[in-house]
């Protein structure tokens, strides 16, 4: 059975407008139990609603219309599924009144029915595969460091031993150096635990060395998905080429940066045809009147007209 | 006539106090910028990286003379400045924040946030209007924005319309602090082309504060890093990228992958063993996370000292 699976899936919001569409008919497998899926967009494009889904935290005033989510072929939202989700911000995700002890504790208490000493005792262990001192367990989250915030939601996202797990921009708010050692950390986990994940991310160069497959989403859509080096060497989808051609690096000097005009479009406004047409310079007049359809190849999907 | 540098420290400091909660009495500083030498030429880019917390902020607003240095010299076109009133050169030195979402006015028109400052210098209503007019197309906005309100406008063109605020006085000198790092990839790409352009339009000088290096590679002239309130190591942007000295900026360089897979990312990182705010007294403040530290790092503060044209470096390792 595949970890993840994601079949024509359509997510709606409830606004003053009324219901608008975020995530549009999507199709995404993690085939593997040592995968990283990357989830790779803009602000808006709807990743994050996308990753709310899979764990089974839409808000309420979003429903799923078409299509369904299989998590080792169990509901999302049934009791015995098991996601861990790791969020951006590891002090609003961390309780300030509780010590780290007890928040990793509660998975076990309420998971694994263990007494509070033993789940103390466990969490002690626990910290130390996240390369924490077992120490910590009497600290509060505001006596440590962004970094060592986000080994700690790592921490309780593992002690759940989960089917999977949903990483939504774990290292966007840490420096450089310590974004690199979380990375490291959280690829060990999955190559060593056999823990598959779904990263969500808007940075290219980071998903170079930690996804395995690559989704590239905009405006609700999925419009490539490829494993990371043929994407890399090759992209297929202007969107795709566009992203990669506007980064800036740091290993090798970059003289001019390609621009991709305007600003990618908010829910409810999507433009007839290809969403991307406005931005695209190789739109053409079939762009303009019919939505492109999944064009299979290789392992992965393109959604453009250029590969009909 | 002075020289062509444009903008010169001197030791400069900024010390925040901390005060016991009990009586409030001094009981340490933070030491945000600790002795910052630095020049930055005319029509150039200094590009200031550091980690959170390493000062490189604190030093963008005192050059921005929105903060008064603890001690030290600040001099603008040659001029001792330290303790000149910040409204005597207003339009001259100029600051864009990182976020462009709570720096504009939300019940002010976007005119109204751009007239201001030039209402403040004196400008009558009609020329001001006409100047913003002129400044929003230059950042690639149109007549239309003139009249709607920050929130019917995304991230980027909010950025832009802090970037026009900033020039419509016709600066010499920006402090852009961290512009663009809340904006989508794409949209930083067009902000970072703008800035360009710009810059050769108007022979503007910045310093461009950033925690990503590929950012500062593509934007900059010059780069400094900063490190605990000091320049580590600072020279054109071309020696600090092919031959870097200080182990800090090689930590700095190897932290962020190239967006390739195939080129392997080893990142050097040593041990996450001390914040910013933890290091020596003495010595060396990098020596608690340095690898290559030795007995002579822990007793002396090493000074900044060029190596070669144009590039210098505070680390024992290097001796002229």
């Amino acid at each position: 059975m595949k970890p993840l699976e994601i079949r024509n899936l359509t997510i709606q919001y409830l606004t003053h407008r009324g219901w608008v569409e975020v995530v549009s008919h999507v199709n995404l497998d993690i085939n593997e139990k040592n995968e990283i899926l990357a989830l790779v967009g803009e602000s808006g494009c709807g990743k994050t609603t996308l990753g709310l889904a899979v764990a089974g935290l839409l808000p309420y005033n979003a429903r799923v219309i078409n299509g369904y989510i299989k998590i080792s072929g169990k509901d999302p939202n049934s009791n015995s599924v098991r996601v861990a989700v790791i969020f951006q911000d590891a002090l609003t995700s961390l309780n300030p009144l509780l010590t780290i002890g007890e928040q990793i504790a509660e998975i076990y208490i309420h998971h694994f029915n263990m007494h509070k000493r033993e789940a103390l005792e466990e969490a002690e262990k626990i910290l130390s595969e996240v390369g924490l001192p077992g120490s910590f367990i009497n600290k509060y989250p505001h006596e440590l460091s962004g970094g060592q915030r986000q080994r700690v939601l790592v921490a309780i996202a593992i002690a759940l031993k989960p089917e999977l797990i949903v990483a939504d921009e774990p290292t966007t708010a840490l420096d450089v150096t310590t974004q690199a050692r979380v990375l490291n950390m959280l690829k060990n986990i999955v190559k060593n635990q056999n823990i598959p994940m779904l990263y969500i991310t808007h940075d290219l160069a980071l998903v170079a060395h930690m996804a395995d497959k690559i989704a590239i989403m905009y405006a609700g859509q999925v419009v490539e998905y490829r494993d990371k080096y043929s994407l890399f060497k090759q992209p297929l989808h202007p969107y795709t080429r566009a992203l990669l051609n506007s980064l800036p690096r740091v290993d090798v000097e970059v003289s001019e940066l390609q621009i991709v005009r305007g600003e990618p479009p908010l829910p409810g406004n999507f433009p007839n045809g290809c969403r991307f047409n406005p931005r695209c310079p190789l739109a053409f007049s079939r762009c303009f009147s019919e939505e492109p359809s999944v064009k299979v190849i290789n392992n992965g999907f393109v959604r453009c007209h250029l590969y009909a | 006539m002075h020289s062509d540098i444009l903008v010169k420290t001197i030791s400069l400091k900024k010390y925040y106090e901390v005060r016991s909660k009990f009586l409030k009495r001094i009981i340490g500083y933070v030491k945000a910028v600790d002795g910052v030498d630095l020049e930055i030429k005319r029509g150039e880019t200094l590009g200031l990286v550091g980690e959170s917390g390493s000062g490189k902020s604190t030093l963008g607003l005192v050059l921005s003379k929105l903060t008064e240095p603890t001690s030290g010299k600040y001099i603008f076109k040659g001029v001792d400045v330290t303790k000149t009133p910040l409204k005597t050169f207003r339009g001259k030195i100029r600051i864009v924040f990182q976020d462009p979402y709570s720096a504009l006015n939300p019940r002010l028109k976007i005119k109204e946030s751009l007239i201001e400052p030039l209402i403040a210098q004196g400008f009558d209503k009609e020329e001001a209007l006409a100047k913003a007019t002129e400044y929003l197309k230059l950042v690639g906005l149109s007549r239309e924005h003139l009249e709607v309100y920050p929130h019917m406008l995304s991230g980027g063109q909010k950025q832009r319309v802090m970037i026009a605020r900033a020039l419509i006085t016709e600066p010499e000198f920006i402090v852009l602090d961290e512009p663009t790092s809340m904006l989508d990839v794409s949209t930083q790409a067009q902000i970072l082309e703008l800035l360009k352009n710009i810059k050769l339009k108007k022979n503007i000088t910045y310093l461009f504060i950033t925690h990503n290096l590929a950012v500062a590679r593509y934007i900059s002239d010059t780069i400094a890093i900063m490190f605990a309130g000091q320049i580590m190591e600072i020279g054109n942007k071309n020696t600090i990228f092919s031959n870097p000295l200080h182990p800090y900026t090689k930590t700095l360089i190897s932290a962020y992958p190239p967006p390739d897979p195939t080129i392997q990312w080893l990142p050097e990182i040593p041990e996450d063993i001390s914040s910013l705010s933890d290091h020596y007294e003495q010595g060396c403040k990098y020596a608690k996370r340095c690898p290559l530290k030795r007995d002579l790092c822990l007793k002396s503060t090493p000074e900044l000292i060029e190596v070669e044209k144009n590039h210098s470096v505070r680390c024992h390792l290097y001796k002229t």
